[in-house]
């Protein structure tokens, strides 16, 4: 189906080819994994197959790159577009028109297929990917799970032979992700389809497909079959990497297959439960650095926040779960004051009735979603130093003067005169400087921020909104799109936070981050609170939310690999 | 009821109401036009105007401006010096009067509009483009969708720097929402191209037109310009020269289409309902044509009760036909009107 020979390919500016010497195949029916970290040419490598690159991106390629027996880099996108279905990351930025069936009758427009045959095939779209209910909607108002189906069915009108998806999943909650799998592996099943997948997040597709391609640096680290690539694989799912650890074979990748094994683990059955670490996180005399009392609030008339009550104490890490929509953004946005909502919010002991969302801001910082919403500045150390800057924190300012290659962009005026004498704020370089230290991005200080990865550009973020050293922290989804590396560095930044005395509140999907980090869960449904207490007791307990670990041991307390290691004999 | 239909009702009724400028007959077609569009209004309709407010408001400027431009009549309200440069001279209720009623043709050109906003989607009326156009149909599409996201964007940007301690006090500080917002939004743009690139668009933008063809299209241009200005001097050769240009165009457009290799989905089948449509839509406007002299209505020099001539007044109501129509097609078949209400294209 797929024939790849010795491809190596640059782009336009590129300084180091972003694949080298690639020579790959894949079969007909085959269900193919390609991960690998963030710039390792995952996304390079599916654009090939459809002749998006070079066609589309430019660059110098060379190789051979054969698809359904046609040279893909000779013929380019348009002829490809009928053999090789195409899904993006983004599912809001990929779609052309406004409702889902002219959305998926696109493709067939351009090819200028027959109105009964366009007809034909649509139906059968629709059917395939269980859209027929939604097919009038506006793409507007489906949710993140619907429109990468509508996506998919888009991309599946022309009867392709061969679907690639590009990190499809990385944008969507769990539940939306496990939905838009589940209906690739159907069409894989039922159909015969040939599936290319990217992906970074192993856990959520390891079990589904027939093999794994992992890219290191645009050349393939390893290429089997999934149940011999796990053992080569840096990252695996936590029950994989269990049981590597405790030497079991063939690898689990699934709950119900490392059940049967989990039999034979002495340790957690019978007495086998765990003390919590810190039963009492809550002492009645620490201040709370967050306490939000009865907050409602309502979006267009529609109720979103329903008498929420919370606290964040010192050192303490609370996470906020739920499904899409239960108001976990709209509670952190009326935290920082950015939505008024009714009831009080006590941040480090003084409500934020009436205050600047400004104000606020330096007392506690907050994270959005997307990182690129607020970096403008043209260096890592210059997006530090503004936000000092629109605090009146700044005295006279010369940024790092060791990485000015990119130029020290903004000139910074001299604030020190009219905002008084600072006393008592750290000189601003020495401040900017341990900060970046501390996210692990002294190297790129100089650097342009919108050339970073994405893990990068988190991080960079999290310095621009957390300068001001608040001592609490809300982030929103912080790990979403992440790679496990671009995970573990911001969440070892967290680290030094909480050692100061930091409160973090974390809204997130992410079962197996929560699992790690966090003291106390909150669980969020139809804007209230439906459960809440020490993370062990709320996500042991629940079957949505339970980590991998939790589920293959229940009743043992046990939720992370170390809680397992830790706790057999 | 197709758009093609909607159009010719458009047109038609405009058409009607500018020609005849008679408060009477305007407010007859006002009336049928705001009827129809609330019979007729799509289950998502973008946007309602609050045609009250924007109606009164149109009106009273109007006559404002009437009276301060225009000192002819003979009910004189008041008097300015008549030194003062436009403004100076008699303020006559007859001024008024006419300004109303130049504003009420404003206001049923406005509502003519809101209906056909109201009862047919973008992406239907953007079909109606020739198919030789059809690329700028969708640059439109991805527009329409596009601005929402945007608006979107530009508020997510806002609160990021808010909390970043940015305010906004001067031009220089849109700075740091300008960056991310244009950035952001070329990414998405480039995003959209690839996406539309890998489902098969844009290989018919290579195909370059023959040299003829655009001179054709340059001569059919110039006969509709020219003929237009000569139809000032000359009268009817340069409506012939107009036409001429108009039946040029069409035809170069119709076989520009013909060489792009595309089709459309899912037409929506033409109906005996569609040709009540367009024949109830032009007859007002042949009858009038037919009865022009003495429709029009003037208050100058002196004031008077607007004319009235019942054959006109009623064969105005035609332009009822959608509103009565709609809950016919809604009674013989549910079916069918449900996929009208959503008005895909």
């Amino acid at each position: 189906m797929i024939q790849i020979e010795n491809l190596t390919y640059s782009y336009p500016n590129g300084r180091q080819p972003a694949l080298r010497d690639v020579s790959w195949q894949v079969g007909a029916g085959e269900f193919v994994l390609v991960a690998g970290p963030s710039g390792s040419g995952k996304s390079t490598l599916l654009r090939c197959l459809n002749g998006l690159v070079p066609h589309f991106s430019g660059g110098r390629i060379a190789g051979r790159v054969r698809v359904n027996g046609l040279d893909a880099v000779a013929v380019g996108p348009h002829t490809m577009s009928r053999h090789v279905g195409f899904v993006l990351q983004n599912p809001e930025a990929q779609a052309v028109l406004d409702r889902v069936e002219p959305e998926i009758a696109f493709a067939l427009e351009n090819a200028a297929l027959p109105p009964q045959e366009m007809r034909v095939r649509v139906e059968e779209a629709l059917d395939l990917l269980d859209l027929t209910p939604l097919r009038e909607r506006p793409l507007s108002t489906l949710s993140g799970g619907e429109r990468q189906r509508t996506a998919i069915a888009a991309a599946l009108a022309l009867r392709p032979q061969i679907l690639v998806l590009d990190e499809p999943t990385s944008q969507l909650d769990p539940q939306s992700a496990e939905e838009a799998l589940r209906a690739l592996v159907r069409l894989n099943e039922d159909l015969g389809l040939t599936i290319v997948l990217a992906e970074h997040r192993l856990e959520r597709v390891l079990r589904y497909v027939d093999r794994v391609t992992y890219l290191v640096d645009g050349r393939i680290h390893t290429d089997a079959p999934t149940e011999t690539a796990v053992f080569q694989l840096p990252q695996l799912p936590p029950i994989a990497k269990l049981g590597r650890k405790l030497g079991w074979k063939p690898l689990p990748l699934t709950v119900k297959a490392a059940r049967r094994r989990s039999e034979g683990v002495r340790g957690w059955r019978g007495g086998g439960v765990k003390e919590p670490l810190n039963s009492s996180p809550l002492h009645p005399f620490t201040s709370s650095l967050l306490k939000v009392t009865n907050i409602k609030f309502a979006y267009n008339g529609r109720p979103t926040l329903n008498g929420i009550n919370l606290s964040v104490h010192a050192g303490e890490t609370v996470a906020v779960m739920g499904r899409n929509g239960a108001g976990k953004s709209t509670l952190l946005k009326c935290v920082m004051g950015l939505l008024a909502g009714e009831g009080e919010v006590m941040v480090n002991g003084r409500s934020t009735n009436g205050r600047h969302v400004a104000d606020i801001s330096r007392e506690a910082a907050y994270l959005p979603q997307n990182p690129d919403d607020l970096l403008f500045a043209e260096t890592v150390a210059d997006e530090l130093a503004i936000t000092l800057k629109n605090h009146g924190m700044v005295s006279g300012i010369p940024i790092p003067d060791t990485h000015t290659e990119h130029g020290s962009g903004i000139p910074i005026p001299d604030t020190h005169t009219k905002h008084g004498s600072g006393i008592g704020i750290p000189e601003p370089r020495n401040s900017i400087n341990s900060l970046l230290e501390q996210l692990g991005l002294a190297e790129l200080a100089g650097a342009y921020p919108r050339d970073l990865s994405v893990g990068q550009r988190q991080r960079v973020a999290l310095g621009a909104v957390a300068i001001t050293r608040p001592r609490l922290l809300l982030l929103d989804e912080p790990t979403r799109g992440l790679d496990y590396a671009a995970k573990k560095a911001l969440v070892n930044s967290w680290q030094q936070w909480l050692a100061d005395g930091a409160g973090l509140l974390l809204v997130t999907h992410d079962v197996e981050l929560v699992a790690q980090i966090a003291d106390r869960v909150v669980i969020m449904s139809q804007g209230e609170i439906i459960a809440e207490g020490q993370t062990a007791d709320v996500l042991a307990s629940s079957p949505l939310f339970a980590p991998q670990i939790a589920r293959l041991f229940p009743e043992s307390g046990w939720l992370t690999v170390a809680d397992a290691l830790a706790g057999m004999p | 009821m197709r758009a093609e239909g909607w159009m010719v009702w458009v047109v038609s009724a405009a058409a009607a109401v500018m020609l005849v400028h008679n408060p009477v007959y305007t407010v007859i077609v006002l009336l049928a036009a705001r009827v129809a569009g609330v019979v007729c209004a799509r289950s998502d309709a973008p946007f309602s105007l609050s045609l009250a407010r924007i109606g009164g408001l149109i009106l009273a400027l109007s006559a404002l401006f009437n009276m301060l431009m225009v000192h002819v009549g003979e009910l004189v309200l008041f008097r300015l010096p008549a030194n003062w440069l436009w403004i100076g001279g008699p303020y006559t209720v007859e001024a008024g009067v006419f300004g109303l009623s130049n504003g009420l043709v404003l206001l049923t050109l406005l509502v003519i509009f809101t209906t056909l906003n109201t009862a047919v989607s973008t992406s239907e009326l953007v079909r109606l483009m020739p198919r030789a156009l059809r690329d700028l149909g969708v640059v439109i599409l991805i527009a329409v969708t596009y601005l929402p996201e945007t608006m979107g964007q530009l508020r997510r940007i806002r609160e990021a720097q808010a909390i970043r301690g940015h305010r906004v006090r001067g031009l220089r500080d849109w700075r740091p929402i300008l960056i991310p917002l244009l950035i952001g939004g070329l990414e998405r743009a480039m995003s959209v191209a690839e996406a539309m690139a890998a489902r098969g668009y844009g290989a018919t933008a290579d195909a370059r037109q023959p040299f003829f063809v655009q001179f054709l299209l340059l001569v059919g241009l110039l006969a509709v310009f020219g003929g237009w200005a000569l139809s000032f001097w000359a009268g009817w050769p340069g409506w012939l020269l107009l036409g001429a240009g108009v039946v040029l165009i069409a035809a170069l457009l119709w076989r520009l289409g013909r060489q792009t290799p595309h089709t459309r989905y899912r037409p929506r089948l033409w109906t005996r309902w569609d040709t009540g449509m367009v024949v109830t839509a032009v007859l007002p406007l042949i009858i009038i044509l037919i009865n022009r002299d003495g429709l029009t209505y003037s208050p100058y020099p002196a004031l008077d009760w607007p004319g009235f001539d019942p054959l006109v007044g009623l064969s105005l109501l035609l332009f009822l036909f959608p509103a009565v129509v709609r809950p016919i097609q809604k009674n013989n078949n549910p079916q069918i009107t449900q996929i009208n209400a959503d008005a895909f294209p």
